[in-house]
C-alpha cells in the first residue's frame, strides 16, 4: 500500500485511484467554493502540460495533489482535443518518471510488476549501489521501448537472455514513463461530456493557451498533386520502379500507394501509375487502392509504414540527411515541402 | 485446364484419397480462417472456416486444391470479412526461404525470362533485359539441395534465437517444410499470441540483427572491465563476438579485400589469425590486430552480424492476418508435401517430403540436375524420359516438362 505522499507522487497508480474512488468526489461537489484549490491545481496541471510538457513535482497538500489529478483528466476529456490529450499524458508521465528515478530498485520493480504486469526475473535483480540492474520480460520491454526512438533501446542492442532484457534502474523508470503515458491516454476517453457552467472560465483559459501554443507548431497542408522532388528517397525509388514497370513486392506497393493516398493523390492518378506495372490487373488494383484509401472495407485510410518498418522490409533506400531527422516518410515529405515551398506560395500548378 | 494440370490434379486427388488423414490442422482449428488456391483458373477461396479436422479433410479430398492455407491468426468470426473477424491473437510465425538467402547456385538453377522479347538468363533477375532493355522480367526459381541446406542452417540459427535469447520452449515450436524452397517455423506460446505487428517487427529485426550498433557495445572487444563472459555472454554481443572470431580466423586475404578492406590491413589480419585463435577466447581482453582501424572494425562487425543473423522473411512474421500452408498438404508448385519436421538436422526434403509413388513418362524441355530419394536425375534438355511420379509432377508443376500427349 502506498503512503499518502506516495499517492501524491503517483496519482495514476491503483492505490491512489482507489483512494479517490472511496473518497467519492462528484462533479457537483466540485462547484463548491471549498474545492477551488483542487480545481486550481487541476487547471495548473494542464497549463503546465500544454506550456512546458511536464507537470511540476512540488505541492503543498497531499489530498489536493491526489484529487486534482482525476479532475485534470476530466478537464482534458472536456477539452476534446487530441493534442492536449497526448500532451497531458506525456507531461504527467514525465513527472512520474522523475520520481521513479529517485526510488530504490525494489520500489521500481514493485510498480512495474504490480501495476503494469511486467515479469521481472528475481534472480536478475542486481541491487548494487552503483548500477542496479533488472531483468525484464522481453514483451514488456518491447511494448514500451518501441515508443522510444534512440538506437540504444532497439532490442538488437540489448542483452536478451532466455526471455529477459537487462535494464538499469534508470532505464526501467524511462520504460515505466511509457506505461504511465499509455494508461493516462486510456483514461481520457474521446466521449462528449457535458460542460458544467462553473468550469466555463477555466476551459476558456485552457483553450486560449492551446491555440497560442498551436500557432507555433502549425502544420502546412499538403498539395493536391504529388511533388516528386519532395518525396523521400524510399518512395522516390518505389515510384521510379513502378513507373518503369519493374516488379515491386506487395509491401512496396502498399507503402507507395498509402504514401500517395496520404500525399493527396487521387485514386485515378494512382491507378494510372500502376498501369505501367508488369502484372497490372485493373480490377484487383482498383480494389486494393480503394481499400487503402479507405473507400472500401473498414473505411480506414491507411497510413504508410514508418521508417523503422520500411527498414525491416528492406525498402529504406539511400537515406539522406533529412531522413536522419524524421521517422516517417510523410514527415519527410511535409518537411521538404515546407523547405522548398515556403508558406504562402502555391505548391504547384495542377 | 491444361493436360499437365489435369494430370497433377489427378495425382493430388489420388494422394488425398489415401492420405488425407495425415493433413494436420493447426491447434484451435475452429478459430482459423482457411484459404485454398484451386487448380482451375488460379482462383483463390478465402474466409472459410471448419469446425473439425474431419470437415477440413473432407473438403480437401473433394475439392483437391493446388494449395491449402490456414491463418496464423485466431478469430472469433473467421468467416467474416477481415474487419469483422475479431482478431484474438496469432501464432508467431517465421518463413525461412531460399529467396532471402544469397546462394551461389542460384546462378546455376534460377532463370529469368524477359516478358517482352523472351530473352532468358540465369541467376538473379537483372534490372533491365540486356537485349531489349525491357524491364518486365519474370523469375523462375528452382529448388535445390544447396539452397534448402542453407535454409536449414537459417532455421537452426532461428531456433537458437528463439530458445537462448527469447526463452521459448522447444515444445512450443513446430517446424514444417514449405514444400518448395524453405521452412515455416510456428511458435505457439501465450507470450507470443497477443503481440502486435510492431512488436513482431522488433523480433524480426532482432533475429536479423538489424540496427546493431557497435559503438553501443564497447565491451565487445576489451570486456569493458567486466569479468570475462559476463556481458558478451548472451544476446547479440555474444553472437557478434563469436562471428568476429570466426571471421578473423577463417577469412582469406582476398575475401577480406573484397569487403572493401585495405589490402595492407587484410594482410595484417590474415597473418595474425593463429595468434588471435589462441588469445581471443578465454581471455579477459579481446583485441584486434594492430592496424585495424574503426572503419575496418565496422565492416567486420557488419559481416559478423550477417553471419550470425537468421535470414527470415520480414513480411510473414509481421503480418498478423497471414495465411500459411497447412502442414501435410501438397504444394502445387512442386507436388511435395509440406511435411512436419521432427528433427531439422536430419530432415531430407527430397525423400521425406515425397508424396507420390509410381512412374510417368514426360517430355522435359529443360531441367537442372536434381534428386528424388536416392535417385539423381537430369540434367535434361529436350528429352523424353520416364521418371518417378514425384519427379514428373515436380517438372510438370514447374512448367519444365509436358505430358507426351500435350
Amino acid at each position: 500500500m502506498l503512503s499518502k505522499a506516495d499517492q501524491a507522487k503517483y496519482p495514476v497508480l491503483p492505490d491512489a485511484v482507489e483512494y479517490v474512488r472511496q473518497r467519492g468526489l462528484t462533479i457537483e461537489e466540485l462547484s463548491d467554493r471549498s474545492y477551488a484549490t483542487i480545481l486550481d491545481r487541476a487547471e495548473e496541471r494542464l497549463k503546465e502540460a500544454i506550456a512546458k510538457g511536464i507537470v511540476s513535482s512540488e505541492w503543498q497538500n497531499d489530498d489536493v495533489e491526489i484529487l486534482s489529478f482525476p479532475v485534470a483528466v476530466y478537464l482534458a476529456t472536456i477539452l476534446r482535443d487530441d493534442w492536449v490529450r497526448r500532451r497531458f499524458a506525456l507531461a504527467e508521465s514525465r513527472r512520474a518518471s522523475q520520481f521513479l528515478l529517485n526510488e530504490d530498485i525494489s520500489r521500481v520493480a514493485e510498480v512495474a510488476t504490480k501495476t503494469f504486469g511486467w515479469k521481472i526475473d528475481p534472480a536478475g535483480v542486481e541491487v548494487s549501489e552503483v548500477a542496479p540492474i533488472l531483468r525484464v520480460d522481453f514483451k514488456s520491454y518491447i511494448k514500451n521501448a518501441l515508443k522510444i526512438k534512440e538506437f540504444k533501446w532497439k532490442l538488437t542492442n540489448r542483452v536478451l537472455d532466455h526471455g529477459f532484457v537487462r535494464v538499469s534502474k534508470d532505464e526501467a523508470s524511462r520504460l515505466l514513463q511509457e506505461e504511465v503515458q499509455s494508461r493516462i491516454l486510456g483514461r481520457i476517453k474521446s466521449i462528449p461530456l457535458e460542460r458544467p457552467s462553473f468550469l466555463k472560465d477555466r476551459i476558456e483559459r485552457l483553450r486560449k493557451l492551446v491555440s497560442e501554443r498551436r500557432a507555433t507548431v502549425a502544420f502546412s497542408e499538403l498539395p493536391e498533386a504529388v511533388i516528386p522532388a519532395a518525396m523521400p528517397p524510399c518512395m522516390r525509388s518505389l515510384y521510379d520502379s513502378m513507373h518503369s514497370g519493374k516488379h515491386i513486392p506487395h509491401v512496396g506497393r502498399f507503402a507507395l500507394t498509402s504514401f500517395l493516398v496520404n500525399a493527396g493523390v487521387n485514386q485515378e492518378g494512382i491507378l494510372l501509375l500502376f498501369k505501367t506495372a508488369a502484372d497490372f490487373d485493373e480490377g484487383k488494383t482498383r480494389y486494393q487502392v480503394e481499400h487503402i484509401a479507405g473507400a472500401r472495407g473498414g473505411k480506414t485510410k491507411y497510413k504508410p509504414p514508418k521508417c523503422a518498418t520500411l527498414r525491416t522490409h528492406g525498402l529504406c533506400i539511400n537515406p539522406d540527411n533529412l531522413c536522419r531527422e524524421i521517422s516517417h516518410p510523410l514527415s519527410y515529405y511535409r518537411t521538404r515541402l515546407r523547405r522548398v515551398f515556403p508558406r504562402g506560395r502555391r505548391y504547384a500548378e495542377k | 485446364m491444361q493436360k499437365s494440370d489435369e494430370y497433377v490434379k489427378r495425382k493430388f486427388e489420388e494422394y488425398y484419397r489415401d492420405n488425407v488423414e495425415k493433413v494436420k490442422p493447426p491447434p484451435e482449428m475452429e478459430k482459423r480462417e482457411y484459404g485454398f488456391l484451386l487448380f482451375e483458373g488460379g482462383m483463390m477461396m478465402r474466409h472459410r472456416a471448419f469446425k473439425s479436422a474431419t470437415n477440413l479433410r473432407a473438403f480437401i479430398s473433394s475439392t483437391v486444391p493446388a494449395h491449402a492455407y490456414n491463418s496464423t491468426a485466431y478469430y472469433l468470426e473467421p468467416e467474416e470479412e477481415m474487419d469483422r473477424k475479431k482478431w484474438q491473437g496469432a501464432d508467431l510465425t517465421f518463413d525461412v526461404d531460399a529467396d532471402h538467402i544469397p546462394t551461389p547456385c542460384k546462378y546455376v538453377h534460377d532463370l529469368w525470362v524477359c516478358k517482352n522479347c523472351n530473352t532468358q538468363g540465369k541467376g538473379p533477375v537483372p534490372a533491365k533485359c540486356p537485349k531489349c532493355q525491357g524491364e518486365r522480367i519474370d523469375e523462375e526459381a528452382w529448388l535445390c539441395e544447396l539452397c534448402l541446406e542453407r535454409a536449414k542452417e537459417e532455421v537452426i540459427k532461428l531456433l537458437d534465437f528463439l530458445g537462448e535469447d527469447f526463452g521459448f520452449l522447444r515444445s512450443d515450436i513446430t517446424i514444417c517444410f514449405s514444400g518448395h524452397r524453405g521452412y515455416h517455423v510456428h511458435l505457439r506460446a501465450d507470450e507470443a499470441r497477443g503481440l502486435d505487428s510492431d512488436e513482431r517487427k522488433e523480433i524480426v529485426d532482432y533475429v536479423l540483427g538489424l540496427g546493431f550498433a557497435p559503438e553501443l557495445h564497447p565491451d565487445l572487444l576489451d570486456g569493458g572491465g567486466a569479468p570475462e563472459g559476463q556481458i558478451a555472454a548472451s544476446g547479440w554481443p555474444r553472437r557478434v563476438a563469436r562471428g568476429l572470431y570466426e571471421i578473423l580466423t577463417e577469412t582469406s586475404e582476398d575475401e577480406l579485400t573484397s569487403w572493401n578492406i585495405n589490402r595492407r590491413v587484410a594482410k595484417t589480419i590474415y597473418r595474425s589469425r593463429e595468434e588471435l585463435a589462441s588469445t581471443w577466447i578465454g581471455e579477459r581482453t579481446r583485441s584486434l590486430p594492430q592496424g585495424v582501424g574503426p572503419g575496418t572494425y565496422r565492416i567486420l562487425v557488419q559481416k559478423a552480424v550477417e553471419r550470425e543473423s537468421a535470414k527470415v522473411d520480414t513480411v510473414v512474421t509481421t503480418d498478423i492476418h497471414r495465411l500459411i500452408r497447412i502442414p501435410e498438404t501438397l504444394n502445387g508448385k512442386t507436388g511435395f508435401r509440406a511435411a512436419e519436421v521432427s528433427s531439422i538436422e536430419g530432415f531430407d526434403p527430397f525423400s521425406d517430403a515425397i508424396a507420390f509413388k509410381g512412374e510417368e513418362t514426360v517430355h522435359v524441355r529443360e531441367a537442372p540436375q536434381f534428386r528424388i530419394g536416392n535417385q539423381t536425375l537430369g540434367p535434361y534438355v529436350d528429352k523424353v524420359v520416364t521418371l518417378p511420379s514425384a519427379a514428373a509432377v515436380l517438372l510438370l508443376s514447374k512448367g519444365k516438362a509436358s505430358l507426351r500427349a500435350d
